[in-house]
């Protein structure tokens, strides 16, 4: 028992070790991809720490805390999560990105507006990383520079609003924070309210669940919304039903499907919604929901 | 251009974590293609889809389970398309949309 505390003592030591020995490591993602091209089809790049601005191989740390809380201490204070020294390291890092990274260099016509737009959103917690994102997604698209300060700023606007609804919490989870994030904006930029998204932040920052679960179910839910070209309030319920079903990540898929399939046959919104909530929100299957759509 | 479309497949579950997913384009007047997406920071490089004696591009990228990606295909070095046999696309805010996948 002595031996076994000691040995989680120096697993912790070494971790804090790697948090504080790595300031480029920052905006690594770890995105979840592995050695690729197994079957020789493809040459997919093998997982490597991301690579900063300057050429400096990431370890993969990030800067929004040292310590990110699991999913288990949902609800406890995380006052490393909100520490101004926290917050001030990231947004130095991030400020480091912009000006020496390819992306930011050009970007360097908007930089400042860009900063401008970061700077009171990292303040109020929204991670440094999802900037990053967005940023990298935007050049490789090749998008136009004002669109771009237009889009961040829209982003900037949703996070900040998600900041306050988990403010003074640990969740989400730093190494899925970043995720999250843009999972939200995404999902109120394609439709969601913000009544919706808002029930699911809350219940699933009190639960402690997924936030990865969390994301997929809000992007899942625009879909739908998309598939019925409707706004309907009722339809960002889809996330909550999803993010608390018994269903996988890996069939959420199925369900957008499923609400293309009932727009198609003359299903309306209100009604595919219903039995969504009868059968998936009450523990049922996918072939339950299927099977209530077309019987 | 001829018409594309694509096939997105789940293969091999490597691990309780992870599974490998084939993305196949079907672009035959196509010179290149190559998969960007949130999972590899959207940038291209070293995600080049091979092409097949059927006229098709295809690609294995192991993924984490449990959550949603976003992604695009590039073809020729400068179109970005989304998925076209996915339904599920959403607006990227910059004018254009991305497919999203979940696993």
């Amino acid at each position: 028992m002595k031996r076994l505390r000691v040995s989680k003592y120096r697993v912790l030591a070494i971790v804090m070790a790697i948090f504080v020995a790595a300031p480029y490591g920052v905006f690594a993602q770890p995105g979840g991809q592995g050695a690729p091209g197994s079957t020789g089809s493809g040459t997919a790049r093998p997982e490597t720490a991301e690579m900063d601005g300057a050429g400096k191989p990431g370890s993969g740390a990030r800067a929004d805390t040292g310590m990110g809380p699991s999913d288990s201490s949902a609800g406890m204070i995380a006052p490393e999560r909100d520490s101004s020294a926290t917050v001030e390291r990231s947004r130095l890092q991030l400020m480091e990105w912009l000006r020496s990274s390819r992306e930011g260099a050009s970007l360097a016509i908007v930089r400042d507006r860009l900063r401008l737009i970061a700077e009171p959103a990292l303040l109020a917690g929204v991670p440094a990383a999802a900037f990053v994102s967005r940023i990298r997604e935007a050049v490789a698209k090749g998008a136009d520079p004002d669109i771009i300060v237009k889009a961040i700023e829209a982003d900037a606007a949703r996070w900040v609003w998600v900041a306050e609804l988990v403010r003074g919490t640990s969740w989400p989870p730093t190494k899925s924070a970043s995720d999250f994030y843009i999972a939200a904006a995404a999902a109120l930029r394609n439709g969601l309210d913000e009544t919706s998204v808002r029930g699911l932040i809350s219940r699933a920052s009190g639960s402690g669940a997924s936030a990865e679960k969390a994301g997929a179910a809000l992007t899942t839910a625009a879909a739908i919304s998309i598939a019925f070209r409707s706004r309907d309030a009722r339809l960002g319920n889809a996330a909550l039903i999803l993010a608390f079903s018994r269903l996988r990540v890996s069939q959420y898929s199925a369900v957008a499907e499923l609400a293309y399939r009932a727009d198609a046959a003359g299903i309306g919104a209100e009604r595919f919604i219903a039995a969504l909530d009868a059968t998936i929100g009450n523990g049922g299957s996918l072939a339950a929901l299927k099977k209530a759509l077309f019987p | 251009m001829a018409a594309i479309s694509s096939i997105v497949t789940f293969g091999l579950i490597r691990t309780d974590a992870t599974v490998d997913v084939r993305f196949v384009l079907v672009a035959p007047e196509a010179s290149s293609v190559r998969l960007a997406a949130d999972f590899n920071q959207w940038s291209p490089d070293g995600y080049d889809l091979q092409k097949r004696a059927d006229g098709s591009w295809e690609i294995v990228v192991p993924l984490r389970k449990g959550k949603a990606y976003a992604y695009n295909f590039i073809i020729d070095g400068e179109r970005w398309i989304a998925d076209p046999s996915s339904s599920l696309l959403l607006d990227d805010g910059f004018g254009g949309s991305s497919s999203t996948l979940s696993l």
